[in-house]
């Protein structure tokens, strides 16, 4: 739960070890990356400290960006050759990494593989390139079929020339508009919307000039390679003909390297991996400085992940100097990442918590806050049994069989939610008289409107306590006085909301206060009086000149203001918590209105399908709103009291 | 969208940002420092380019560093404003900064092609790649043309581009250039349509002017220097002119002299392009770009709400930015201020 403890990692290391400490970096998965160069030169680098190895100090001067000299694409190409051959899809099997191997014998391996199918796969290729030229031509005579003209005699012509292509509707405007000066028969044959497919007879005397205004049109040719004879029509049939006889041989081809494949399967999927992993090393390594003989590689681990890393690195430890500092030890300025970890109850509600914005280092988690909360709000939003179980049966689908963990698993959780409140409300797809209680009795909504809106304000208000109470840990932990205490989400302005709380309250229901009403006002001010001066304290605790940081009037100002808008907001904070019975009660009445259209239809069928109709409108359309809701709650009321959001995300670079 | 939503906001931050331009006092300093390194001390010190030289160590900063912080600064303003507009305006916004990245494309295959030295790709690189997906790995192993044809595959640019491919080696730098420039001014057009009326009016009538002058000067250096024939002077020119519609824009094309040419644009607004006198064609550039900056300002001053200021602004910035590098070049002849001035956009 919460942030975890981070630590920086500065690696330094023999040039020879680089790519194999990379790789076990990488498949350890614990070490966000950070650039080893800038992190030189913030001094951040302890290489000046570490006195046990004076080599890598010698060499300290000629430090550079590590530059890749593998040419991994190349590689890939014969691998995606090969796979196209064999027609599997791509894989990574982890099995292939973990093993030792060295992967210039790999690339070894897979130029004699590829040496026995390039000749296949050329002549493959060569075929793939005629059919695809064959069927761009087919499309280019069907604009022309219904002509009756010898298509070789056109072609062949002594004095003219014929040229086919397309032009982009820009291009086809200008030639357009100077056509008078264009010494040729320009016939259009197709027109779309963005070109035109057009015809040329241009004179072969011409031709030279003719060309040059061609390509300032931008003319897309298109070359006749095949030796066409007889009408368009009859050339599409020949056409088709061959094409026919093209993918015959294409077939043939690849069903011949059947057995190479039965062999070679594993061993291509090797390659893949592997290369998939070097693709990642290069990656790392992007970051990585070095000099000739020595690496120095930097970034952020989590602490508990410490133990992962080093079993990972296994004998390699030894032969790198490994240090961690504490984030303290690192220079001001730099923040580690932040990494979130929360059990899995609460887990898919991170992506809610990051949507706002990744907590800062030094900032609590508020996931389990944020989690439990809105599993509370949406269920008493929307309770019902069997709506509820839709959602926890959807949820299981998207995460099971859609393999979308967030979506699926905050559902499902909600979903539970909301079949517990449906049990309390005593609701079951919108009727309330299905379920039979024995033990206790359920709490309709309709029959108990104030109850419930009450209900949920006392919940809001017990909520927006636990969010000053998250403040004020907050700010603890950078040391911010104003903010902590003295503003008006800190300690002043929780005494002050429960004050005025209380104030209210007693005032309404007439009840006899502890010490005088007027007492309890007058402390209110005083209170208030404390929070505009929030700034001029603080820095008068921390012994920080000048107490204002802008001008004395803009300050109170400003602060005078402060305090109507905070007024404002308290209240306005704690109202905004009514929405959640309100919803409540909204989502009974919106099936009472289906409900009552069903009557009104007044036959079985008819009525049926507006029932499952009505359950279906409310699970997505009142389902969607309550979710909304719920999350301005969060956001708007609580995030707005204590979470700032500044950080950035622990990423460790993994296969 | 109404259009208190739209420009309101934007034309405050925009006046606000046309605080930060630099002053004449500004100029007359730069143009008497003496080394570009002390430009870029200048300007990180003085002025509000200095955000984008932070952190860099100016005393050896040369023409080529300092342009680059500059273009950053283009680059930083252009973010501001983006965030204003929505989908259709916004759209528009991103493709007029294309021009940017066709800057960029453009200095690639120029290095490519003419100077070989791949090395520096990388660092003509500012815009590429900024609001749209361009390969910029690719880019940098680009060894010719056609490879950075290649390397655009799935961007805007390439539809275009692609009938280039097995061209004519020696024109294919020329070609790339002119299809850029003609893709610009395609794309551009499309995405001007979607805008409201009275926008598209006011852009046209601004940019009118400015194809207008490139037309002439296109027609011109045609003529003079290229020996090309008169269909393809006229397939290469550019739509959507303000004074010189297509037809009129064809007859220049097919005119048999260049004496003719110019005699025929006398008497019309664009009159100052051909003085006549012996740097005619070295100030060209320079005159039609000070045309354009008082009928920026001029529409600066109307300012209302509408496309005209952010159009201006953006204009002017880019202007400045040329000055400075003008100045910087200047430092490099030894200039004095009377003779570097003249180079120079804004009119001192």
């Amino acid at each position: 739960m919460a942030v975890k403890k981070m630590e920086m990692i500065n690696i330094v290391g023999h040039m020879d070890d680089v790519d194999e400490v990379a790789k076990r970096i990488i498949l350890s998965s614990s070490v966000h990356m950070t650039s080893a160069i800038t992190e030189i030169k913030d001094n951040d680098f302890p290489i000046l400290k570490a006195k046990d190895n004076m080599d890598a100090l010698i060499d300290y001067y000629y430090i550079k960006q590590y530059a890749s000299e593998k040419n991994l694409p190349e590689i890939e190409k014969k691998i995606d050759a090969i796979y196209e051959m064999f027609g599997n899809s791509k894989k990574v099997n982890a099995e292939y990494i973990n093993e030792d191997y060295d992967f210039t014998e790999d690339v070894k391996k897979l130029n004699e593989l590829y040496e026995l199918v390039k000749g296949s796969y050329s002549r493959l290729t060569e075929l793939n390139n005629k059919y695809n030229n064959m069927m761009e031509l087919k499309e280019y005579l069907s604009y022309i079929k219904d002509i009756d003209v010898d298509l070789s005699e056109l072609l062949n012509m002594k004095y003219i020339d014929v040229k086919v292509g397309t032009l982009s509707s820009y291009d086809m405007d200008k030639l357009r508009k100077n056509y008078e000066n264009i010494s040729a028969l320009v016939f259009k044959i197709y027109r779309d919307k963005d070109y035109t497919v057009v015809m040329l007879f241009i004179p072969k005397t011409v031709e030279q000039e003719m060309q040059r205004v061609l390509i300032s049109l931008n003319f897309n040719e298109f070359k006749i390679t095949t030796k066409l004879e007889g009408t368009p029509a009859n050339c599409i049939d020949s056409i088709e003909k061959s094409t026919y006889s093209i993918k015959q041989e294409a077939d043939s081809i690849k069903s011949k390297l059947g057995d190479l494949e039965e062999n070679n399967k594993d061993e291509i999927e090797k390659y893949y991996s592997r290369l998939m992993m070097e693709y990642k090393i290069e990656e790392l390594k992007s970051n990585v400085a070095c000099t000739n003989e020595f690496f120095y590689l930097t970034g952020w681990i989590p602490s508990y992940k410490k133990s992962e890393l080093s079993e990972c690195l296994g004998e390699y430890e030894s032969k790198l100097i490994l240090i961690y500092k504490d984030v303290d030890e690192v220079s001001e300025g730099v923040t580690p990442p932040t990494c979130m970890k929360n059990n899995r109850l609460l887990r898919p509600f991170e992506s809610l918590v990051k949507l706002y914005g990744v907590p800062s280092y030094s900032e609590l988690d508020p996931t389990s806050f944020v989690g439990l909360t809105y599993m509370l709000m949406f269920g008493a939003m929307f309770g019902d049994v069997g709506q509820g179980l839709v959602l926890f049966i959807m949820g299981l689908i998207f995460s099971r069989a859609k393999k979308r963990t967030v979506v699926g698993g905050m559902l499902s959780r909600l979903g539970v939610c909301s079949t517990i409140f449906g049990f309390i409300y005593g609701s079951f797809f919108g009727f309330e008289d299905v379920l039979k209680y024995r033990v206790f009795k359920p709490i309709h909504p309709m029959a108990n409107i104030n109850f419930l809106l009450g209900a949920a304000i006392v919940v809001g208000i017990l909520m927006l306590t636990v969010g000053y109470f998250y403040n004020f840990i907050n700010s603890y932990k950078v040391k911010d006085i104003e903010n902590g205490i003295f503003s008006k989400n800190g300690v002043v302005g929780l005494v002050f909301y429960w004050g005025l709380l209380y104030a209210i309250y007693a005032g309404v229901k007439g009840i006899k206060t502890f010490i005088p009403l007027s007492a309890i006002v007058l402390i209110l001010v005083v209170l208030s009086v404390v929070m505009m001066l929030k700034e001029p304290l603080a820095n008068l605790i921390k012994g920080k000149r000048p107490l204002y940081n802008e001008s004395k009037s803009d300050y109170y100002v400003e602060g005078g203001f402060g305090i109507i808008e905070t007024l404002l907001s308290l209240f306005s904070n704690t109202i905004s918590f009514i929405r959640v019975g309100a919803f409540a009660i909204n989502h009974v009445g919106l099936f009472i209105a289906f409900d009552t259209l069903a009557k009104m239809i007044n036959n079985g069928a008819g009525s049926a399908i507006v029932i499952v109709l009505g359950n279906l409108v409310i699970i997505g359309l009142e389902g969607l709103i309550v979710f909304i809701q719920g999350l301005r709650l969060e956001y708007y009321e609580l995030f707005s009291k204590y979470f700032n959001g500044t950080g950035y995300e622990y990423k460790p670079i993994a296969l | 969208m109404d259009k208190n939503t739209k420009y309101c906001a934007v034309n405050a931050k925009v006046l606000s940002m046309f605080g930060k331009f630099l002053k004449d006092e500004d100029y007359k300093n730069l143009i008497a420092l003496k080394s570009s390194s002390e430009i870029a001390k200048y300007l990180k010190d003085n002025t509000a380019y200095g955000e984008f030289f932070k952190d860099r160590d100016t005393s050896k900063m040369h023409r080529d560093d300092i342009e680059k912080c500059l273009k950053e600064g283009i680059g930083h303003s252009i973010d501001k404003l983006i965030n204003y507009f929505t989908n259709d305006y916004r759209d528009f916004f991103k493709c007029f900064y294309s021009r940017y990245e066709i800057y960029d494309l453009k200095s690639i295959a120029r290095t490519i092609q003419v100077d070989r030295d791949y090395s520096q790709i990388k660092n003509s690189m500012v815009f590429a790649g900024r609001y749209r997906h361009i390969d910029r790995d690719s880019l940098i192993q680009a060894r010719s043309v056609s490879d950075l044809i290649y390397a655009l595959d799935g961007t805007i640019y390439y539809p275009y581009l692609k009938t280039l491919i097995d061209g004519n080696k020696n024109e294919s730098l020329f070609r790339f250039e002119m299809t850029l420039d003609k893709a610009y001014f395609n794309i551009l057009d499309d995405k001007l349509k979607k805008l409201d009326k009275e926008d598209i009016n006011i852009f046209t009538e601004l940019m009118g002017c400015s194809i207008d002058m490139t037309n002439l000067q296109w027609i011109y250096r045609g003529k003079k220097y290229y020996n090309l024939s008169s269909e393809e002077i006229f397939n290469y020119s550019l739509n959507r002119g303000n004074k010189f519609s297509y037809k009129k824009i064809k007859e220049l094309c097919y005119l048999n002299s260049l004496e003719e040419f110019i005699e025929r644009i006398k008497g019309t607004q664009y009159e100052f392009m051909f003085k006549g006198d012996e740097k005619q064609d070295i100030y060209m550039e320079r005159r039609m770009n000070r045309f354009m900056y008082f009928k920026l300002k001029s529409f600066k001053t109307k300012a209302s709400l509408n496309i005209a200021t952010v159009i201006a602004f953006i204009e002017l910035v880019e202007f400045e930015i040329r000055d400075i590098i003008s100045i910087t070049e200047n430092v490099r002849y030894g200039m004095e201020y009377d003779e570097a001035k003249k180079y120079l956009i804004k009119a001192l």
